[in-house]
């Protein structure tokens, strides 16, 4: 069975080359995406990712309409969010909007991870 | 002037000590619009943060491979420091919030003090451990509860441990305390209620006073009022602090109707209590 495809959305380079990392070491298959704009393009061609890592703070579409957008084109989609600690609001609409999960901003390895794990489908790990 | 009754079975009595006049109250200073929004920076502050912890915590736990002990030395010094931006930047914001004057107690519960007390304590044991800094915590025989936001008193309890820690050196002595206590704060409306209750010789305890004591090196009388402003470090301890941990706590203990306040001298370590009402009784 192949890995896990997750699709990873932000705006910041580093932050993205960073969590694709943190991805890679656990062998998931990672595509990036640079803004709401483009994972929502993503989204409309080739099959819908396993999970979605967005980050909630972005310029133009931001995290919030990205992820209603995107569930909007397949309402099952899997979305973790990534916020900062001050999001409280956002994160409450974010799990309204269907989130599964959210990690506050920096994350560390370990706690990522775990996100990761609990959001992803145990059927789709086996 | 601070007095205190403190023996066996007796209620005790607590009256902080007066503390000069601020000009403005906690949680209504205007904002000074030429300041840094922080606030809405906080995504900008912390974005690097992600990067800078991230990374070093991946190459010190080998994920990135093997690394020699020289480059673990150099990646700890990273991450302590890196550490040490993110505690500044989340005390920053934190300040900048309570400065705003906006509603930051919302979530009020009756919180048991012993219980909340208790966790801050064992969440600073290792730190005492290691700094061969022997550490008590004597709580209070009864169940007091306070309504407070339960982690807002955490993190008041846990400025003062962590500051008492950082202060006082090996073989010293750091102790928690849970008193409970009869704390006059309405003179005038209750003094009905206060001429029965001298009549009858017996005060209600109404309070509850949390101390963080320690044997390091005191702070003197002029400092009493301005350790709790924004930004004030004093000399010694070791290592550096925000400077903002006492300020935070004061904001956060007068946002819960309390009061906060240092007993000290040069020498002889140093002692911060807070008061704060009890959660009145439930009706069964």
């Amino acid at each position: 069975m192949s890995a896990p495809n997750i699709l990873l959305v932000d705006d910041e380079p580093s932050v993205l080359r960073y969590t694709k990392t943190l991805l890679e070491i656990e062998n998931y298959n990672v595509e990036t995406a640079g803004s709401g704009e483009e994972a929502l393009q993503r989204m409309t061609r080739g099959p819908a990712p396993n999970l979605i890592i967005l980050d909630m703070v972005m310029p133009g579409m931001d995290g919030l309409q990205t992820l209603e957008n995107c569930k909007k084109l397949h309402p099952e989609q899997k979305v973790v969010m990534i916020s900062c600690v001050n999001d409280t609001n956002r994160v409450v609409q974010a799990i309204k909007l269907g989130a599964s999960d959210y990690v506050t901003k920096p994350f560390l390895s370990q706690q990522f991870q775990g996100a990761i794990r609990k959001a992803l489908n145990p059927a789709v790990l086996n | 002037m601070h007095s205190s009754l403190c023996t066996g079975n007796e209620i005790v009595e607590v009256t902080p000590p007066e503390r000069r006049k601020r000009q403005l109250r906690c949680g209504h200073e205007e904002v000074d619009p030429s300041a840094f929004p922080l606030v809405s920076a906080a995504h900008e502050f912390k974005t690097p943060l992600v990067v800078m912890l991230g990374y070093t915590d991946l190459l010190l736990n080998g994920h990135l491979g093997a690394i020699n002990q020289r480059q673990k030395q150099v990646l700890a010094e990273i991450q302590e420091g890196a550490q040490r931006l993110q505690k500044l930047i989340q005390d920053l914001l934190l300040l900048q919030e309570l400065k705003a004057g906006r509603d930051i107690v919302q979530n009020l519960e009756s919180t048991s003090v012993d219980e909340s007390v208790s966790e801050i304590f064992n969440y600073w044991s290792p730190t005492a451990t290691q700094k061969r800094i022997r550490y008590q915590f004597n709580p209070s025989e009864g169940n007091e509860r306070v309504r407070v936001e339960p982690l807002k008193l955490q993190h008041i309890v846990s400025n003062l441990i962590e500051n008492a820690l950082k202060h006082t050196p090996a073989q010293g002595l750091v102790t928690v305390s849970v008193t409970p206590c009869f704390w006059e704060r309405r003179k005038a409306q209750s003094e009905f209620l206060f001429n029965m209750e001298r009549k009858e010789s017996r005060k209600v305890e109404n309070a509850v006073r949390i101390d963080v004591s320690d044997t390091g090196r005191g702070i003197a009388a002029e400092h009493h009022d301005e350790i709790f402003e924004d930004f004030i470090q004093l000399p010694g301890g070791s290592a550096r602090g925000t400077g903002l941990g006492l300020a935070i706590a004061r904001r956060l203990v007068e946002a819960h109707g309390g009061v906060i306040w240092v007993e000290s001298e040069v020498g002889k370590g140093s002692k911060f209590s807070l008061l704060l009402s009890q959660a009145k009784q439930e009706a069964n």
